[in-house]
């Protein structure tokens, strides 16, 4: 267990050196929250929309913004491309301690980095500027969900990765699936819209992919809008896509060994 | 001058046949971008009529607003993509090569950009503000005044965004690094502009109105053209705001340059 802090610490601290050029970074991100705020209040107009009343919705695109610094803003593919293109991997591989825990721990690491100077900095903002629903955070029960509902999304976001990383010994060249990925967390994850004011159908395949893990299913904790199934459906993703990951490190693995050095 | 735009055109056709040579790459990218700005406006369209319009505005005028600032900032991302990644230039020490050219600065860095992947935004842009104009009846009214009218708003916000990234390349000469400040400086004012402005608090405004004048690009000229309140002399004001954005990046640009040193080793 010790050596996994240590690795998660290490990215932490990696992290550190671009403090100030992620604070500026920030400011765009709340940038973005505000513009999006300032849509939605525009077109709601104090009106509900679907279930969310005028200062739900704005509630859900601030909560939105800080929540996908601690499950979707990570490293691209955790850096294993570039690892497989360089043959970095075959080392990595060969060290003492599993690739895939080892790869988690370090992605663990930018989470808790994130959540202290990325999120945090964005919560501030949008508390200062009374778009933040601090209200709901004042219940233990909710605190207490929502902090599971992270925990599964950012591991959810950490395994996706790791997935498209992965892909790389097969294609080389991990782009595309970065922009899929990239793009359904915008659709299919509820950034731009919430699932739940999609049409019926749309909706209920959304709840059963994991991509709702990512963005929709914590924010809808926060805000109490959560449904069962996607409580359902977000612990079974982590564990389906931990078994594809381990099933493909061992698959990746021997494929290292016919490639050779 | 003469040789500039000789050197312009060799340096950019050079950059377009190494870009082709990977050609699913550039299909695939065209393909990529005209699904993902048509989702996002799928999505504002949804919200606008669910709601009957934002702001004042229906749905078609802000489909127009949507397709002509996406024009105005194709054009950066088009003609001006070296800019937009300026950081390789400084922190590889690249810049040092760009110097040692018969040419200018601005000009080498401005042939190198001519991105034709990013094309897909124009052509759609085009299409967009062609289908809002269709179903907002304009075309009837004065085909030829419509499309100059639109010609220039385009000039003007194009020349504005052209002006914002080449003084965002420029902070690189102080900061070095510039990718953390592109959210500020590029994504969030180009999401921004494709919304009507009035929509946002007056501190943000402001900056769209001032110190980033993308307002210039795409509202002021859309509010002209739609008849929204203001007169055709505000398209000769944004004309005005997009040249002298355009010519205060370049003297920006040129104090840079001067400052540059080398981080070569």
């Amino acid at each position: 267990m010790g050596t996994f802090f240590v690795l998660g610490r290490a990215s932490f601290r990696k992290n550190m050196v671009y403090f100030w050029a992620h604070m500026a970074n920030n400011v765009g991100s709340a940038l973005f929250g505000f513009i999006y705020i300032a849509l939605w209040r525009a077109a709601s107009h104090g009106h509900d929309v679907g279930s969310f009343s005028s200062q739900a919705l704005v509630a859900y695109i601030a909560v939105t913004q800080t929540v996908l610094w601690a499950t979707t803003f990570l490293p691209r593919d955790l850096g294993i491309s570039t690892a497989v293109r360089t043959g970095q991997i075959a080392i990595d591989f060969g060290r003492p301690v599993g690739y895939l825990p080892r790869t988690i721990a370090a992605a663990m690491g930018d989470v808790a980095y994130n959540i202290l100077f990325r999120s945090v900095p964005l919560v501030l903002a949008f508390l200062v500027a009374r778009v933040y629903p601090w209200r709901n955070f004042l219940s233990p029960a909710t605190d207490a969900t929502f902090v599971v509902a992270l925990a599964l999304g950012a591991m959810t976001g950490i395994l996706l990765q790791y997935l498209i990383g992965m892909s790389a010994f097969w294609t080389f060249d991990t782009r595309w699936a970065r922009r899929l990925y990239f793009a359904l967390t915008m659709f299919a994850g509820g950034q731009l819209l919430p699932i739940q004011l999609m049409p019926l159908a749309l909706r209920q395949t959304l709840t059963w992919l994991p991509f709702q893990n990512l963005v929709s299913f914590p924010v809808s904790v926060a805000l109490h809008h959560a449904y069962v199934a996607s409580w359902i459906s977000a612990l079974v993703w982590v564990l389906m896509l931990t078994g594809v990951a381990i099933a493909l490190t061992h698959k990746a693995m021997r494929r290292v060994e016919i490639q050779g050095g | 001058m003469g040789d500039w735009i000789g050197v312009y055109k060799s340096v950019a056709s050079a950059t377009l046949r190494a870009r082709l040579a990977y050609r699913w790459n550039f299909v695939l990218d065209l393909v990529f971008q005209i699904i993902m700005l048509i989702a996002e406006l799928l999505v504002v369209v949804l919200i606008a009529s669910a709601v009957h319009g934002i702001a004042g505005w229906s749905v078609y005028q802000i489909v127009f607003l949507f397709g002509l600032s996406s024009l105005s900032s194709g054009l950066y991302r088009v003609f001006a993509s070296e800019f937009h990644g300026f950081d390789k230039y400084l922190v590889n020490g690249e810049f040092d090569s760009v110097l040692t050219r018969p040419a200018p600065a601005l000009v080498v860095v401005s042939a190198r950009s001519v991105d034709y992947e990013q094309a897909g935004m124009l052509v759609q842009g085009l299409a967009i503000v062609g289908y809002a104009a269709w179903r907002l009846h304009l075309w009837q009214i004065d085909g030829p005044i419509l499309l100059a009218q639109i010609l220039s708003g385009w000039i003007s916000g194009g020349a504005i965004w052209l002006g914002i990234v080449i003084a965002f390349a420029t902070l690189g000469f102080w900061t070095t690094r510039i990718d953390d400040l592109a959210p500020v400086v590029l994504y969030g004012p180009e999401t921004a502009a494709n919304y009507p402005l009035s929509i946002y608090p007056r501190a943000i405004q402001a900056i769209f109105y001032g110190i980033l004048p993308v307002a210039f690009g795409g509202y002021i000229p859309a509010r002209v053209i739609l008849h929204k309140g203001l007169s055709p002399i505000w398209l000769l004001v944004s004309f005005g705001v997009g040249a002298a954005t355009l010519a205060g990046a370049v003297g920006f640009w040129q104090i840079g340059v001067r400052r540059y040193t080398s981080t070569g080793s």
